[in-house]
């Protein structure tokens, strides 16, 4: 009997034993692991990928916290002059780090391993990162700012278009116009993040040849369509799904065999999109490059965007000479 | 009262003759006595302390796994919840521990674990009832044994395995989400756990396994086939005996938790292999024996034999959606990524009214023309369904090895690299962990594949036409009886060999 109660007791502890280790083990090892490899002078910063929310977040995700909420974009502030250890994760898909500015990266990073680069940040300043493999829809919002110094971030948060969770808008209804379909797709395909809002452009590119992403609302121009009854014209033609170059013979647009191949060339960098030129060809590959939308995007839908754009240009044109459209 | 073990070894002999003579005494033909056979064995599995040595790792494993799915990486084939639940186990489940061990699993499963001993108060420890004492005392007394908690009685119409039925098929309609999203598996490891403890606190002993857990119902049922057994030895002796510590208890060991009554036990369907029997008969009469594939091959109730259908479906299903060249089914069932509702409901109703109506169905019509064809009748015609459902075991079973071979090869590279990042934290304890994923499916494999489905089909003829023969007696009746459904089971083989081969 009293063996069978040392051999009771010994269950009881052993059980207690392997239920608080099982719990307790993995994070004293995670803890010390990761501490043993970084000596503690280091500035660590650690940036999951989340590919829902479009953002490098310096938050916790946990396989029980990946499916229920959003994560905080990560903002984190560097000292000068100190090593830093950036530690990177992704917490889906492969995501692709890029802080041209600092000279970190493209580094790949795969979901299970964890990406470490070291470096010393030298000069002060508010330095954007990004995501260089298009991770999904909300791919083109996964920017944020590395602060380095006593820099004051807002200062030059003017010239960073605003973040919007663009893939979440709701769709149009059926019945809706092309122009409002186009204006839809521009905002929920990410065109916005690149181009700005309406296409106005002005988006940084770091050694980018024009140094911000180019305008979209001069489209019209671009098109050589330089009155409001020519865009009305092609609006139209689109609108009602006629193929352009079908009008080639009488159509009431000056020059139209030129607005016809301007049109085909658009197209074609939607579809087929264009490497970013770079200023100085010794520095780094600019951050925001035009995609490639031929899987995402079908010609009606490209024509949509086309018309929206052809119309922006039209608008402000009207807003500036007063006219109402 | 206890007579000495040893004394009695002589009298426990095995003796064919006696157990052919005994109605309903388990056969002994071509059986061999393993705890005879392998020294050491009975002093293993009778000791008291012998299940909880094998839950305890397996229940430190699991907590790991409900850890690494809660906190570790949201993806799945980075966690090792989802690889080493659903790919690995699964896969040793189905290919090692049932054909071979019976329900060898029942022995570590940690489900049940903190609801037993909550029912028990001991982990390795008997509570017996001391005859100086009488009744009296804490708890409740069942048999021999004192038990706490409720030790409410199983509703007798819940007294089958009809909700391990719709449970499995239940949860298999949902296995994108799992597959896919650890935190799914925590939430299903995480119920049975939760109810496992509850209706032990509620109910006698193991009403969970026997009739709630949705993995012991195909367990049970592919147990049937498995090459071990706990069986008595010799029935005179059981017919003898009167201390019934194998149903009873007592101060050796508990009454059969699964409420068999071991010493008549003839089937493996719901013995856990808790060797608590093993420990109660005095004579030392009950013992593990060695046997032929395929020993038991008697359905009892439309339940076991829905099951049987059900395990089939979802094998088939299952070879069609992930090994199949058809994508949309494999969106239809992806609820989880892809969202097509409409398309999700198409996919799980056709499945539900395959399994339970459709394919049942076919099988009653099957056997009905056998019967007409064989003309005169005796045998009941419950009794001649339920018998040549019966092949639909082997059948399925090797089916269901046959389809998670792939899966494993394709994702053994996974194995190893979760085995050195448990939690997708980009640990490296074994230097496995940047392992690419390679996914490998030999050429080989179909060469495995079908032999795999022949040997089932082989199995279900032998055992399908077995009873045939038993329950049509006249010349030329059992071959016309049995022809129809033999001609489905081909059928069936033939789909999976069309879906392996092309
Ligand atoms: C990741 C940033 C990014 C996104 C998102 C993006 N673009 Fe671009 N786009 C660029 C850059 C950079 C260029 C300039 C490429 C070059 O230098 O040739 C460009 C060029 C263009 C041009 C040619 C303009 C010209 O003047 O040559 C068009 C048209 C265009 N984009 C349309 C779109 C549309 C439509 C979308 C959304 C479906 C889109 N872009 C999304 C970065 C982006
Ligand atoms: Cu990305």
């Amino acid at each position: 009997m009293t063996s069978l109660k040392v051999a009771e007791m010994t269950a009881v502890v052993l059980t207690l034993g392997g239920v608080v280790g099982a719990t307790a083990v993995p994070f004293y090892y995670e803890t010390a692991s990761v501490e043993r490899q970084i000596p503690p002078e280091r500035q660590v910063i650690t940036l999951t990928g989340v590919g829902h929310d479009g953002v490098w977040t310096d938050e916790e995700v946990t396989g029980a916290n990946y499916w229920r909420r959003s994560f905080r974009r990560a903002r984190p502030t560097l000292e000068v002059g100190k090593r830093a250890r950036l530690r990177l994760k992704s917490a889906d898909v492969v995501h692709t780090f890029y802080l041209p500015a600092l000279g970190i990266g493209p580094v790949e990073v795969y979901p299970g391993h964890v990406a470490e680069i070291a470096f010393t940040p030298q000069e002060e300043g508010v330095f954007e990162y990004y995501c260089r493999t298009v991770c999904g829809t909300p791919h083109f919002n996964m920017r944020g700012v590395v602060i380095v110094g006593s820099q004051d971030p807002e200062a030059t948060a003017g010239r960073r278009p605003e973040r919007v969770e663009y893939w979440r808008e709701p769709p149009p209804p059926e019945d809706a116009s092309l122009v409002r379909r186009g204006e839809w797709m521009f905002r929920q395909k990410g065109c916005i993040t690149c181009h700005g809002p309406a296409g106005q452009g002005g988006v940084p590119n770091w050694n980018y040849v024009k140094d911000t992403v180019p305008a979209l609302n001069t489209l019209a121009q671009t098109m050589f369509l330089f009155s409001p009854e020519d865009v009305n014209f092609i609006v139209e033609r689109l609108e009602h799904r006629v193929p352009l170059e079908s009008l080639e013979e009488d159509a009431p647009v000056p020059r139209f065999s030129v607005v016809l191949a301007q049109y085909e060339s658009i197209r074609n960098v939607i579809r087929r999109g264009n490497p970013a030129g770079k200023k100085d060809p010794k520095g780094p590959a600019p951050p925001l490059e035009m995609p490639a939308w031929e899987s995402r995007l079908s010609d009606a839908d490209i024509d949509a965007i086309i018309a929206y754009l052809l119309t922006q240009q039209r608008r402000e044109a009207a807003e500036q000479t007063g006219e109402t459209p | 009262m206890f007579v000495q073990a040893k004394g009695i070894r002589a009298l426990a002999g095995t003796s064919p003759a006696v157990a052919t003579l005994a109605p309903r005494g388990p056969a002994t033909a071509g059986r061999i006595d393993l705890l005879q056979a392998v020294p050491g064995l009975r002093w293993l599995l009778t000791r008291r302390w012998f299940q909880f040595a094998m839950i305890l790792p397996n229940l430190v494993l699991f907590l790991l796994f409900l850890m690494a799915g809660t906190f570790g990486s949201p993806v799945g084939n980075r966690n090792i919840i989802i690889i080493f639940v659903w790919i690995l186990w699964w896969f040793l489940l189905i290919s090692v521990l049932v054909p071979f061990l019976s329900r060898a699993w029942c022995i570590v499963c940690p489900f049940p674990f903190f609801g037993e001993w909550l029912q028990r108060r001991a982990l390795v420890d008997v509570r017996a009832v001391d005859p100086k004492k009488g009744k009296g005392g804490p708890g409740t007394i069942i048999g021999r044994n004192r038990y706490f908690g409720w030790n409410l009685r199983w509703p007798k119409s819940l007294t089958n395995i009809w909700l391990q039925n719709i449970g499995f098929l239940g949860l298999c309609t949902f296995s994108a989400l799992f597959l896919t999203r650890p935190i799914v598996s925590v939430g299903i490891l995480g119920a049975l756990f939760v109810i496992g403890t509850v209706l032990a606190v509620l109910y006698r002993q193991r009403a969970f396994c026997n009739y709630v857990c949705p993995v012991s119902g195909f367990l049970g049922l592919y147990a049937m086939a498995s090459t071990i057994e706990v069986r008595s030895k010799d029935a005179d002796v059981c017919a003898k005996c009167k201390d019934k510590g194998c149903l009873a208890g007592g101060e050796r060991g508990w009454g059969c938790p699964w409420l068999m009554y071991p010493s008549k036990m003839d089937r493996n369907n719901y013995c856990g292999l808790c060797m608590e029997c093993l420990k109660t008969c005095p004579y030392a009469n009950m013992t593990v024996n060695l046997r032929p594939f395929c020993a038991d091959t008697r359905l009892k109730g439309y339940d076991e034999a829905w099951k049987a259908f059900i395990m089939l479906t979802l094998a088939l299903a299952y070879s069609v959606i992930y090994l199949g060249p058809w994508g949309f089914l494999k969106d239809w069932a992806n609820i989880a990524e892809k969202a097509d509702f409409t398309g999700f409901l198409i996919y799980a109703a056709s499945l539900w009214i395959l399994a339970l109506l459709a394919f049942p169905g076919l099988y009653y019509v099957a056997v009905w023309l056998g019967r007409r064809l064989a003309g005169a009748d005796i045998a009941p015609a419950k009794e001649v369904f339920l018998s040549f459902v019966y092949p639909l075991v082997p059948l399925g079973l090797l089916a269901w090895v046959a389809f998670s071979l792939p899966l494993v090869l394709v994702n053994g590279s996974y194995i190893l690299m979760v085995v050195s990042d448990p939690f997708g934290w980009g640990w490296d304890l074994f230097g496995t962990a940047q392992i690419p994923w390679t996914p490998v499916i030999p050429d080989w494999t179909p060469y495995l594949q079908v032999p795999l489905l022949l040997v089932g089909l082989a199995y279900g003829l032998k055992t399908g036409y077995g009873h045939a023969r038993r329950l049509f007696t006249a010349r030329g009746q059992p071959v016309r009886a049995f022809a129809p459904v033999s001609v489905l089971l081909t059928a069936i083989t033939v789909l999976f060999l069309e879906l392996y081969l092309g």
